[in-house]
């Protein structure tokens, strides 16, 4: 458990919850109506976690994407996954240099603070785990020799759950590295008329103005690292999470990664918030998006037709949450 | 009225007034005192610093002393007051010149010549408003003095003007009280009539008072009263006989009958035990005085001194309140109960700091987290009565808003209590006074109300008809 005389104090606690306000409006600029999903990103962005974006094509993914990259002051890459990127095209190669007679190393673009990963389900297996290895490691090796990557880093990929044919959708044990899955969703009717009149005459994207620098994510990652958990909320992750491996639809369940995934991330969610401490409404908040894309649910649940959701709904009505 | 706010009001001014009048009692036992230790020869010339010392107050406090020249106004004062009782002292009878050698009046003259200028220093760095001290109680310190120069004067006992004193000062408060609460309760209106009415009441009190002390207390000035009346009585009586003799042609009518003996000298003997008793009741009564009126000089100055503190106290304690912890006009019995309900929640601040203090130093949990969390059970266990318990997967959060669903007029309440929990709970932050005050508000009002909310539905079913 924290040391509670290393918690934050209500200055500091403001300073985030400020700082998560400032991002989500100013993504809000270009963003209709997505603040759960907004800030399920930010919550990633806090804890260095990276998210995938799984959803129908046209719903703002990627422009998500490149509006929290463009409020922030760090590097930011785009990676179009096609089934003919080769994992060179991702880290960077070293190339002889025939002027200088030397081999250059020559970054790819994980090499940026912020990555984005459109459509990571298009490319082979083979280029998806190159990425895969840099997001847990946080290290790319090219040629034997490993290169560190540059804090913060973050990884956003967008996937399409529609079109199967050509891609190679992530094996559930690799999802297992993202922290969350978000999911946006149509827009309601009021929010795609906004959506029309914002973007009528231009792209709010192009007058988005960046707002914090990565070297401040950075402090506001270090500061929701101090967010106090009780130990009641820590042992309701674990139960969360142990229920995930003995549920009878499921037959692989949450990993420790899912359980550390969860805890960080609800104290990212509490740093939002302005707390300073973590809730178990931030737990069973969380419990879906950062659980749900790391089951692997048993052919009868697979044919009943059930999600992913669905199941760890039901496993959150049937822990107990602790209260007196 | 802000709760626990201690006002400027009616409560310091009778402490005030209290003061001054006790001051007067100190005077007037100082007087009796130096009278009972100096004896006859002393009378005189207390009787006149009695007299002389309202005029050097009353200019000493009439005035606005901020500057040296008036102070010394004040002490020049003093000075001619003292030098006045001391020509009063040789040239009124029956203080012959001669008496100048005797030690006893310069030291009666220096002990009530001090006592005046220490009190006309003491005034004299107070301000007054000029108003305000003609609605006063000083007119009735001229009164209080008269009684004193009467009884010095008048040779009445001393019992008697003691009592006489007390009487007044009774009868006094009761009327400024009376015109006090009057003045407030009329909103701070010019009560000139009211005053006037009050106060002439007040001395008719005294006046009847006096009397009724003189009758049951002071016999032998009573029966030296009396023995006028019953010599008259005699008289009448005689007349009144001789004319009905007229009728009755045998008897020799007596006339002229000889007046009966006074009534004083025939009870002398028992006139002088009872004046021995009621001597010792009377340096009782004297010694209660003085008593009480440094009681009270103390407990002005310990309430002005609690005052202060309890105001420095809570602007550090609650900043955001501070601004509220003005002065204000209530009625004399609210400004009692704050400054007691203050003194109380002074109390209990203190014991609670030192209570978290001593669970700290043990490791305990926080009463205050203990005392939440009993809130919090209470109220699981009210919303369980009312059909709507927690389910176990429902954050307090969560329950919270379950509960408001059902009885939306208890959001603030529920939201109250939640929050305060919640804090405590998964925080560790013990709820403050005021988030504990707001706790047991919510609570008392989520239990006393019964359950008002229409379009309930009802636990039982209704039978079917």
């Amino acid at each position: 458990m924290t040391d509670k005389q290393q918690l934050l104090n209500d200055s500091e606690v403001e300073a985030v919850k400020q700082a998560a306000q400032d991002l989500i409006d100013n993504v809000e600029k270009v963003i209709v109506g997505k603040r759960d999903a907004i800030t399920l990103v930010l919550v990633a962005l806090l804890c260095e976690g990276h998210v995938i974006l799984e959803d129908v094509p046209g719903v703002g993914k990627t422009m998500l994407c490149k509006a929290v990259a463009k409020s922030l002051r760090c590097s930011f890459k785009r990676i179009q996954f096609t089934p003919d990127l080769l994992p060179s095209d991702v880290t960077g190669i070293n190339f002889f240099n025939q002027k200088s007679s030397q081999f250059q190393f020559v970054p790819g673009p994980i090499m940026a603070n912020m990555v984005l990963a459109d459509e990571i389900n298009r490319a082979t297996p083979r280029t998806q785990s190159c990425l895969l290895e840099a997001m847990e490691e946080r290290q790319v090796t090219i040629d034997a020799e490993t290169v560190p990557l540059e804090r913060p880093f973050l990884v956003l990929a967008t996937q399409n759950p529609v079109e199967q044919e050509g891609t190679f959708p992530l094996p559930e044990a690799q999802l297992d590295r993202f922290l969350l899955k978000v999911q946006q969703g149509y827009p309601t009717r009021e929010e795609e008329e906004t959506i029309l009149r914002r973007f009528e005459l231009s792209n709010p994207l192009d007058d988005l103005q960046s707002i914090y620098s990565g070297s401040e994510l950075l402090g506001f990652q270090g500061k929701c690292r101090r967010i106090f958990v009780e130990d009641s909320v820590c042992e309701y992750v674990v139960r969360l999470v142990r229920a995930t491996r003995t549920h009878k639809a499921i037959r692989l369940g949450a990993s420790p990664r899912a359980a550390q995934g969860l805890f960080q991330a609800g104290r990212a969610l509490a740093a939002i918030e302005g707390r300073a401490y973590v809730i178990p409404d931030d737990i069973k908040f969380l419990a879906g998006p950062v659980l749900a894309h790391r089951l692997i649910v048993n052919s009868e649940a697979r044919l009943r037709g059930g999600s992913k959701e669905r199941l760890v709904e039901e496993i959150v009505a049937e822990t107990p949450v602790p209260v007196v | 009225m802000t709760g626990g706010s201690v006002h400027k009001g009616l409560a310091r001014e009778i402490l005030q007034t209290l003061f001054i009048g006790t001051e007067l009692s100190w005077l007037m036992t100082l007087l009796v005192f130096l009278s009972a230790c100096f004896g006859e020869a002393a009378r005189i010339p207390l009787a006149a610093a009695g007299l002389l010392y309202p005029f050097v107050y009353v200019t000493a406090r009439l005035s606005r002393f901020r500057s040296w020249p008036a102070k010394a106004q004040a002490g020049a004062g003093t000075a001619a007051a003292v030098l006045a009782l001391g020509g009063l002292a040789v040239f009124m009878p029956p203080a012959p010149l001669i008496s100048l050698g005797s030690i006893k009046y310069w030291i009666v003259i220096l002990v009530v010549g001090g006592f005046c200028f220490l009190r006309g220093g003491f005034a004299a760095v107070k301000r007054i408003d000029r108003v305000n001290f003609a609605r006063s109680f000083q007119f009735g310190m001229l009164t209080l003095l008269a009684v004193t120069a009467f009884s010095a004067l008048a040779h009445m006992r001393q019992s008697t003007a003691v009592a006489l004193a007390v009487a007044f000062l009774v009868c006094g408060f009761s009327g400024l009280w009376l015109a006090r609460i009057a003045e407030i309760s009329e909103n701070k209106r010019t009560l000139r009539a009211t005053w006037v009415i009050m106060v002439a009441v007040a001395l008719l009190a005294f006046v009847l008072v006096s009397a009724g002390i003189i009758v049951l207390f002071d016999h032998e000035l009573l029966e030296r009263a009396l023995a006028v009346m019953y010599w008259l009585g005699e008289q009448v009586g005689r007349a009144l006989r001789w004319f009905f003799s007229l009728f009755e042609p045998s008897e020799q009518p007596e006339l002229l009958a000889p007046p009966p003996p006074m009534a004083g000298e025939g009870a002398a003997d028992g006139g002088r035990a009872m004046s021995e008793a009621f001597r010792k009741w009377t340096r009782i009564i004297a010694h209660v005085m003085f008593t009480v009126s440094w009681c009270s000089f103390f407990a002005m100055i310990l309430y002005h001194n609690i005052l202060h503190l309890m105001r420095w106290l809570r602007k550090k304690m609650e900043p955001e309140r501070a601004a509220s912890y003005e002065e204000t006009d209530v009625s004399f019995v609210d400004d009692i109960k704050a400054l007691f309900q203050a003194i109380v929640r002074l109390a209990g601040k203190v014991w609670r700091r030192l209570s978290r203090l001593g669970n700290r130093l043990l490791g305990r949990r926080r009463t205050e987290e203990i005392a939440i969390a009993g809130i919090y059970r209470k109220m699981l266990a009210w919303g369980e009565s009312k059909g709507a318990p927690r389910a176990s997967d429902q954050t307090p959060y969560e329950y919270m808003e379950r509960l408001t669903g059902l009885y939306p007029e208890f959001e603030r309440a529920f939201r109250a209590i939640t929050d305060s929990f919640v804090a405590a709970r998964y925080g560790g932050y013990a709820p403050g006074e005021t988030d504990m005050e707001n706790a047991h508000k919510s609570w008392r009002a989520i239990k006393s109300k019964p359950r008002p909310s229409a379009g309930k539905r009802s636990l039982v079913a209704e039978p079917e008809r």
